[in-house]
Formats: structure tokens, C-alpha cells, sequence
């Protein structure tokens, strides 16, 4: 099944590559000589903010061009359709915080000219400050577009008494009655900060096994999906857990009882950045777009579209109204004790899932 | 020559579905780590197999899906043989493939949707827990969920069809005339189930068996959804291998692994029966 969505992705980057890019040549030789309108071509989720009725034909009336979109599934199949012919048709392409670092270290994108852009003084500055996003010289390669969270979730109606840690979840009390997301970054990156390692990137990988044994008692279940989550904890059979950020939304917005809540050790956070492909066609058009991106008014029609995430800019987050913020767990103030999940290399990431496996099969 | 031709295309087709790719997952677990983004190999080596069995993680996964494996098999062998008979022997021929349609019908769902049914039907305040306690025999808001004994149970349930398939068509090829001979001369039911129903349903109860024992082995969806802490089988180890760190090397080794030994576990398992039956 996968296979063939390859396939027919390959074929429509072929397709594009051969059409969308023969006009833009030209474009670019003779601006505004009254030809072709240049094209940009975006990598993104599809349904993803950047392809609805708010940006894409607001940003093509403000430049007069022609924005496309070719969508991915995973950000591993972004960065391979990226490396098979993307080169030189693809302008602007959507890492996260995992990622990032990787395509800064393989050259698969290039520093972006802050000094062009009119609002990125206005992203939030936790979110700025991330030092994936940059290289040695300090050059900046991605621009924080939306974040979220995997944090503390429990409900208030079974739990009266006030959480502010995650020894919650080690918490003899709800033994059986725990969730815990089956993610080996995440699971590790939570128990460092249970354990206030001072660098929870790089814990003590022996006293985190330790104190993922000791949490497995308590665990009813290892989520990796919203239903996963969902089910067992509208059952009633799981009443505490981390959990994304956007199920904890779905379930609050739903009008069950939820409180999701950031423990004074930290939570987890993730970014996602727009960044510029290596050998894009339209730079300075690429350069318009990010800054779109971040701008109050796109940002204001992303944070009302149902599907969309937290805003980076940090204007449209402050004046949400209250509501909104509760929606989005970010009442009254967002986190700022966020633990990225970055890049690792292959060594770390082998090392930490075989512990996570060791836990889980132990 | 020409009694060849007739064979090549499905010769064509063993090759490269089947000694193929298992000669290439026979390679792909001597390499180091992934794949390029180019495709390149970066080289080979045999620590793939030694880190498989430097820790307790990989043998204690695979002896306890084993272990899995065999109970699944064994339940749905108990279910499946009156239910095959009953469809071969007793069910009049005008009904019989109603019936047949119905231990079909599960087919026609997606196995995720099995899953989630059964889910839905066990969970706490579900169907089943909500009679158990009126009857006071449970308490309603538990249940048996996130447990290895509920992922026994919707194994069982999805490969049972599988079962009763390969013991129908062995236990109809029966002829009555056999039964009616094996009475007349003496032999009581047990006799006859020992001596001549069980060695001549012996070819479908292999097929069964494998058609059983090898997935629910592998099985990894399911242990993942309902298993709970405790339920991990080898199928997420090597599920993980892929679709989280993309260590292509050592997941083939722990493929490959795997592979021989449910192989070793058909061999003996053959054997056996044949020497049950003694045939």
C-alpha cells in the first residue's frame, strides 16, 4: 500500500517537475517583463494550515504568483522525495525539531536572511532560541511556524488532590490506572525530567531505565495513537498519562473532564519550522512565504481552523481570548520550561530504543 | 521442455516472491546499519546476530511469543474441529453454505476493525462487563483488557476461521462408508476419531496450524493495542527496528532469526503428528 503511494507520489513530483518547472525559468530570467508568474512549490502535511482558503490564495494575490503544494506522509518520506529530483523545484520544506538538525548537517536547506523578514521578531523567543535551528556561524535555517507539547494529562474528577510533577505517575495511588506514550524519545526525555536530570538530552541512561521499570508497574497500557489514548481513558480504565497536546484539545473540546498541565520539571515539546530547500528556484519569493507564514494574519486564521496548532507568533498567541487558550492548554501563560525533542544521531537513537524495548519486554 | 512451459509462470512467481526476497532478507541482516538515502550498502557484518543475543530483550520476546503462538493454536484446534465436522458431517448440504458463509464473513473486515470491535465489546462498562456484573460475578468498570490473556482471546478470534477452513476441507474428503465400517466392526467414537478421522484429517490440521501458529507468532498489532505493560511480543521488536530508528540490518537479523526458528518449531511439530498418527 505505502509502496504504491510512493509510486504515485514519485510520478506527480515527476509529472510537476516536468511541467510546473519549465514556466519558472523563465519567470525568474525576466521579472516582471509581463510572462509567467512564478510558481512556489511548498512541501507540508496536506490539510496543514498552509494550503487552506486563509494562505495560499491571500499570499498569491499579495505577490502575484502561483503557489503548489506537494504533500508527504512523514518527514523521512519529505527528505527522500526532497533527495530524488526535489532539488531545484522545491523552495520551502517543513522540519520539526527532530529533523532540523539533520538537514542543517546534510545541506538540505539553506540559511534564511532574517534581516528580510518583517516578522520574526514577533515569534516567540523559546521558540527562536531552539540551537537545532542553527549552524556554527550562528545562521539561522528555520523559522518556527506552529509547536505543541506531550505533557501531563489526568482527570480532575477522579484525581481531586493538586498535581504539579510527574512522580504523579509513580505515584503508588494509581497503580494500574497509568498510560504512558510508547515513544522512546518521549518516554526517555519524561523520565530524565522526573528525575531532574541537569540534561534530560543526555541523561543517565542506567537510573532512567531504573525508573522506567518502576513506572511499568504502575502502567496499564503504552499509548501511540489519539484512539489508544482516547478509548481506555473515556472507559474509565486509565485516569493519568502524558499525552499530545492535541488529544488532550480533542477530549477537553469534546466537554469530558481533562486537565493537562505542564509539571515544574518541564515538558516535551516539538516545533515546526518552515525552512528553505537547498537550490530553491524562488528564494526571495521562499523568503515572502515564511514570513507570510509568521505573520498576525496568517497566524490569526490559523489558530481558528479547527485542525491547526498552537501559534508561534507570539502577538496572535497573547491575544487569544481566554477560551481559546484554555483550548489550547495555554491558560494564562504558555510553557516555557519546554524540552525539545531533538536530533539524535544513529548511536543515541539505537541506545535509547533498545532501552525503551528492554523496559517494555522486561 | 514443453512439459515445462506450462510451469514457468508460477515457477516465475516463487522466485520472486518468495526466494528473492527471502535471499535478500538473508543479506539485507549482514549489513550495518541502514541503507543510504542513495541506496548504498555501507558494509557487512555479523553483529547484527551477536547484539540480537547480547541481552535477555530478543530470546525472552520470541520464547514468549512462541509460547503465544502455540496456546492460540491449541484453543483454536479445540474450537474448530467439532465446528469443521459439524459443517462437514452434520449440516445438511442446503445449509451448508450458509453456514460456511458465515465463518467467512469476518474476512470482509479489515483486521484493525476486529480489533477495535472486540475492544469495544470488552472494555470497562462494555457489553460484556456490564452482564458479568449483573450477575455479580465482576465488577463492571474492569476489565480484562491490556492483559496477554485479551490479546489470547482476540487472536483466537481472528485466526479461528483459518482453522475450521483447513480441517473442513480435510474432515469432508471423509467418505461415510470409512465412519460406517469403523462402527460396524467394533470401533466406538473415540476409536474411530483416533484411528481414522484424525490421521485423514491430518493434512488439513497442518495447513491449519500454519496457517495459525506462523502470524499470530508474528503478531504485533495486537499486543500493542490490548496486550497493556507487559504485553510486547517479538513482532513490535522488530516492528520498531523499522518504523522508529530505520536500523534496517538488525531488523532483518531479527527477522531472519525468527524465521528459522518457527521454521525448526513447524519441522518438529510435523514430525510429531506424523508419529501421533502413526502413519
Amino acid at each position: 500500500m505505502t509502496k504504491r503511494i510512493c509510486i504515485l507520489l514519485a510520478l506527480a513530483l515527476i509529472l510537476t517537475s516536468l511541467f510546473g518547472c519549465a514556466p519558472a525559468p523563465a519567470a525568474n530570467e525576466a521579472p516582471g517583463s509581463g510572462g509567467e508568474i512564478p510558481t512556489l512549490t511548498v512541501m507540508n502535511w496536506k490539510s496543514y494550515g498552509s494550503d487552506k482558503d486563509y494562505s495560499v490564495p491571500v499570499f498569491e494575490e499579495m505577490y502575484g504568483c502561483k503557489v503548489e503544494h506537494v504533500y508527504f506522509n512523514s518527514l523521512e518520506e519529505m527528505l527522500t522525495m526532497l533527495q530524488t529530483g526535489g532539488f531545484g523545484t522545491i523552495d520551502c520544506i517543513l522540519p520539526n525539531t527532530n529533523y532540523i538538525r539533520r538537514c542543517v548537517e546534510e545541506g538540505i536547506i539553506q540559511p534564511i536572511d532574517i534581516s528580510k523578514l518583517e516578522n520574526y521578531g514577533e515569534l516567540r523567543e523559546t521558540l527562536r532560541s531552539f540551537p537545532d535551528a542553527y549552524d556554527a556561524d550562528n545562521n539561522v535555517y528555520g523559522v518556527p511556524w506552529a509547536w505543541g507539547t506531550t505533557s501531563l494529562g489526568y482527570n480532575p474528577t477522579v484525581i481531586t488532590e493538586p498535581i504539579d510533577s510527574w512522580s504523579a505517575l509513580w505515584d503508588e495511588k494509581y497503580a494500574g490506572k497509568v498510560a504512558y506514550f510508547d515513544d522512546y524519545n518521549t518516554a526517555i526525555l519524561t523520565a530524565a525530567m522526573y528525575l531532574n536530570e541537569p540534561d534530560p538530552q543526555n541523561p543517565d541512561l542506567t537510573k532512567v531505565e531504573e525508573a522506567l521499570l518502576a513506572l511499568k508497574a504502575n502502567a496499564k497500557t503504552w499509548w501511540d495513537s489519539y484512539d489508544a489514548y482516547a478509548k481506555p481513558y473515556l472507559a474509565g480504565e486509565i485516569v493519568i498519562g502524558n499525552m499530545w497536546v492535541g488529544s488532550a484539545s480533542s477530549i477537553y473540546r469534546s466537554g469530558e473532564p481533562l486537565s493537562y498541565i505542564y509539571p515544574k520539571e518541564g515538558a516535551v515539546g516539538w516545533i515546526d519550522y518552515w525552512a528553505i530547500a537547498k537550490d530553491a528556484p524562488n528564494y526571495d519569493l521562499a523568503l515572502k512565504w515564511v514570513d507570510f507564514m509568521s505573520s498576525q494574519q496568517f497566524q490569526n486564521g490559523f489558530v481558528n481552523d479547527p485542525e491547526g496548532a498552537c501559534p508561534a507568533n507570539e502577538i496572535v498567541l497573547n491575544e487569544l481570548s481566554d477560551d481559546m487558550k484554555k483550548a489550547f492548554f495555554i491558560y494564562p501563560e504558555p510553557p516555557d520550561n519546554l524540552v525539545m525533542q531533538a536530533y539524535q544521531d544513529e548511536a543515541t537513537r539505537d541506545a535509547w530504543l533498545e532501552l525503551w524495548n528492554r523496559v517494555k519486554a522486561g | 521442455m514443453k512439459k515445462a512451459l506450462p510451469a514457468l509462470p508460477s515457477a516465475a512467481l516463487f522466485l520472486c516472491l518468495s526466494l528473492v526476497p527471502l535471499a535478500m532478507l538473508a543479506l539485507f541482516s549482514f549489513v550495518a546499519g541502514n541503507l543510504s538515502p542513495a541506496g548504498q550498502i555501507s558494509g557487512f557484518t555479523a553483529a547484527n546476530f551477536i547484539r540480537a543475543f547480547s541481552s535477555w530483550t530478543f530470546p525472552r520476546l520470541l520464547g514468549k511469543s512462541v509460547l503465544i503462538g502455540l496456546l492460540v493454536t491449541a484453543i483454536c484446534i479445540i474450537i474448530a474441529y467439532p465446528a469443521a465436522w459439524a459443517l462437514a458431517k452434520v449440516v445438511k448440504e442446503r445449509r451448508r453454505s450458509l453456514m460456511m458463509s458465515l465463518v467467512i464473513v469476518p474476512f470482509f473486515t479489515s483486521q484493525l476493525l476486529l480489533i477495535y470491535a472486540i475492544m469495544t465489546l470488552f472494555q470497562s462498562k462494555g457489553l460484556i462487563m456490564t452482564f458479568f456484573g449483573m450477575l455479580n460475578l465482576a465488577d463492571p468498570a474492569t476489565s480484562i483488557l491490556y492483559s496477554n490473556a485479551a490479546v489470547v482471546i482476540v487472536l483466537v478470534y481472528e485466526y479461528l476461521p483459518y482453522m475450521i477452513l483447513s480441517l473442513y476441507t480435510s474432515l469432508e474428503g471423509i467418505g461415510d462408508d470409512l465412519l460406517f465400517a469403523s462402527r460396524s466392526l467394533g470401533a466406538g467414537m473415540w476409536f474411530t476419531f483416533r484411528r481414522v478421522v484424525f490421521p485423514m484429517s491430518l493434512p488439513g490440521l497442518l495447513s491449519g496450524i500454519l496457517l495459525v501458529l506462523v502470524p499470530v507468532t508474528g503478531s504485533f498489532v495486537e499486543p500493542e493495542l490490548i496486550g497493556g505493560a507487559s504485553g510486547m511480543m517479538v513482532g513490535s521488536l522488530i516492528n520498531s527496528q523499522f518504523s522508529e530508528v530505520l536500523n534496517m540490518g538488525y531488523g532483518a537479523a531479527l527477522s531472519f532469526v525468527f524465521l528459522v526458528a518457527l521454521a525448526g518449531i513447524m519441522a518438529i511439530i510435523n514430525r510429531g503428528m506424523g508419529r501421533a498418527a502413526g502413519v
